[in-house]
């Protein structure tokens, strides 16, 4: 198992400050709580294993560094997400083009819906497609346009949520989910009709 | 091009897709959404890139090395640091708990095992989860040793209740994945609360049992808006039923009036959320089957009979002993056995919100039928339909008289159907397709056995042949116990 340890708010908070007073294996317990969805959400933005577990690290190396510092009142998770988005987003920026990985290297039980929902194989193959269609737009996305889209319609996080993740203000935030959709549908057709 | 117009709401399109439009927003961009195609056109795109990015595959789960490199590079971070020699010494005992399992197993051939009592140390989603779930995301139970694999199984309750058979199972060492196998993968319901939970009967293989029941509830991701007015609805946004052909002398059912985004407390409708304790809807009758709380003008237009305020108990098989209620001149202790007794006695905020029984538990005749977001009970001995809506609230209503033909269940997406019979005309008649959502079964479970009941100072338990107690409130509000049958 990785991640998703079962730790109460209350047990969390008590690692929290055992954490900032430099106990390790608090915070250890804490990694071992938030290493899977830190890891997906970052996977989702990087689009492949090795980038998402080099970032990964990053983002939990720099929470190490920066706990002691926190205030008393530190929402972990939404602190971890945010340095995750931070991680990501200063990556994503140096470099020039990402490498992205079709996922068909995972397991059988972790593909697409495509390989198992459908015994129809044209309806299988279309939706594989269509899934393939969405991860080369996301993939060719402005970063944050993509980080707001995967936080919201991926992971469920409201505008006040993902203005926190990203440093912005709610307007901010709703404008720049806005303006991702926007982004979204133009290149998603675009996509399209080159295919077809 | 757009028009100009159209253009000042596009971004209104957006907020209003999340759920976060003023009211004086939602109503001006409604009004031009009813003439303006475009505009529909526009807002039917952007539901579909939510559907499509929530229907992406699940993410692998992080390597396994992946802790352990991390505490390697912390280490050579800190090495100039103070403090250094404690992150070895919690590398060395983090490397143990990720290799707990390793360690569980080795404990196994030493024999300390056996003596240690299972427990389950993490879940996906982890327990008191608010956060939504993606739909191809397999549910995993971790525990803590090996375990009785049959009886794990035995003691698994997922509902909706339809979902134990459709999900494929597996194990990998010590933890339970639902929703996936080596062969195929299952994507959950859209939109639906589930629970999921391991009761505390469950034994390890040698034989000790878990001691404490674990359960999870949690709702899966899906499009938020439930658009009454919006003429784009997409599949997993329950609306009307459409007439069929045969059905065309049937009322039309009452629309949908407001979006209701779950993000949106104060939306008129509560939204459904994981846990199923809210607000009272209503008092309700102190004993027995309750009457509406808040009568519906659609109900009453039903000659059906009110339900009787006490039942009458059948002469069902009872699985265990009851005795016909009589009035004593010196009450005597009622006990409260079986299923009933483990919620109750089990859980002190229960017996204080139930208070004493007022009758043994008796068996009636009743029927089920789960909804996404919840889940309907009919008696047949007081002729009541209770309606549970996972936002925490229930209520019941007099059966409807029965319309020629019934209404048949017509499914409406993969593994979603219209509701038909009794329960479809009451989902109609009250316009239940917003809070509950599409039936998750085609067709009502009839409980064969009958369903126990026993009724309390302030409410009543009930027992569904599928293995949950339900414990219903006289403030108007209910709770799900996962339970041995």
């Amino acid at each position: 198992m990785s991640g998703s340890v079962a730790l109460s708010a209350a047990d969390e908070l008590r690692c929290v400050a055992r954490a900032k007073a430099g106990d390790d294996e608090a915070f250890a317990l804490l990694y071992q709580k938030y290493e899977r969805t830190i890891y997906q959400f970052i996977y989702r933005m990087v689009g492949n294993a090795e980038d998402a577990s080099d970032l990964t690290q990053e983002c939990f190396i720099r929470a190490y560094k920066a706990l002691p510092q926190t205030s008393e009142d530190l929402n972990l998770g939404a602190w971890l997400r945010r340095i995750a988005a931070n991680v990501c987003l200063d990556t994503l920026r140096r470099r020039s083009r990402l490498r992205w990985l079709r996922l068909d290297h995972l397991a059988p039980w972790q593909g697409g819906p495509s390989r198992s929902t459908t015994h129809d194989p044209e309806r299988a193959l279309l939706q594989t497609e269509t899934q393939d269609v969405v991860e080369r737009v996301l993939q060719r996305l402005q970063p944050r346009y993509r980080a707001a889209l995967i936080l919201r319609e991926y992971e469920g996080y409201s505008s006040d949520e993902i203005a926190d993740f990203l440093g912005i203000s709610r307007s901010a935030a709703k404008s720049l989910l806005f303006r991702a959709r926007e982004e979204f549908r133009r290149l998603y057709h675009e996509m399209e009709a080159s295919t077809s | 091009m757009a028009p100009r117009g159209c253009r000042s709401f596009r971004p209104l399109l957006s907020a209003y897709l999340d759920g976060e439009l003023s009211d004086e927003e939602r109503q001006r961009l409604l009004t031009h959404l009813a003439r303006c195609a475009d505009c529909h056109r526009r807002l039917r795109e952007y539901e579909e890139l939510r559907e499509r990015l929530r229907r992406l595959p699940a993410i692998p789960p992080p390597p396994r090395h992946l802790q352990r490199e991390i505490w390697e590079r912390l280490t050579d971070v800190e090495a100039s640091q103070r403090r250094h020699h404690r992150l070895r010494a919690t590398f060395l005992a983090t490397a143990l708990s990720v290799t707990l399992l390793l360690a569980t197993l080795l404990s196994v051939t030493v024999g300390l095992q056996r003596s240690q009592p299972p427990r389950i140390v993490a879940s996906s989603p982890a327990a008191g989860t608010t956060q939504l779930w993606p739909i191809y995301q397999p549910i995993e139970i971790v525990f803590s040793k090996p375990m009785n694999e049959q009886s794990v199984l035995m003691n698994l309750r997922i509902s909706p209740p339809g979902e134990r058979e459709r999900l494929p199972i597996s194990w990998s060492g010590t933890t339970l994945i639902i929703g996936a196998d080596s062969e195929r993968r299952v994507a959950l319901l859209p939109d639906t609360v589930y629970q999921v939970a391991v009761l505390s009967t469950a034994e390890d293989r040698w034989g000790r049992p878990l001691g404490t029941t674990y359960a999870v509830t949690f709702r899966t991701t899906s499009a938020i808006i439930h658009a009454g007015e919006t003429p784009v609805p997409t599949p997993s946004q329950p609306q009307p039923r459409p007439p069929a052909e045969s059905e065309e002398a049937r009322p039309a059912p009452a629309p949908h009036t407001t979006p209701t985004p779950i993000e949106q407390p104060a939306s008129p409708t509560p939204p459904a959320r994981s846990t199923p304790v809210h607000t009272p809807a209503a008092p309700a009758a102190p004993n027995g089957p309750a009457p509406l709380p808040q009568p519906s003008p659609t109900v009453t237009v039903s000659p059906t009979p009110q339900p009787t305020p006490l039942p009458t108990p059948t002469p069902t098989p009872v699985p265990e002993p009851t005795s016909t209620p009589e009035p004593v001149a010196t009450p005597e202790p009622i006990p409260v056995t079986g299923a009933f007794g483990r919620v109750y006695w089990s859980d002190q905020t229960i017996q204080q919100r139930l208070g004493n029984p007022t009758t043994p538990a008796f068996v009636v005749n009743a029927a089920e039928l789960v909804f996404q977001r919840g889940v309907m009970i009919e008696r047949f001995d007081t002729l009541t339909v209770y309606v549970l809506e996972a936002s925490g609230t229930w209520r019941s209503v007099p059966e409807p008289a029965p319309i020629d033909p019934p209404l048949e269940f017509r499914s409406i997406e993969p593994n979603l159907w219209l509701p038909g019979g009794t329960f479809g005309q009451v989902w109609e008649a009250l316009a239940l397709a917003e809070p509950l959502g599409y039936a998750t079964e085609a067709s009502i479970h009839m409980m064969t056995a009958g369903a126990r009941v026993q009724n309390f100072e302030r409410g009543t338990l009930m027992l569904s042949d599928r293995g949950f107690v339900y414990a219903l409130f006289d403030d108007g509000t209910w709770k799900q116990f996962p339970v041995t049958n």
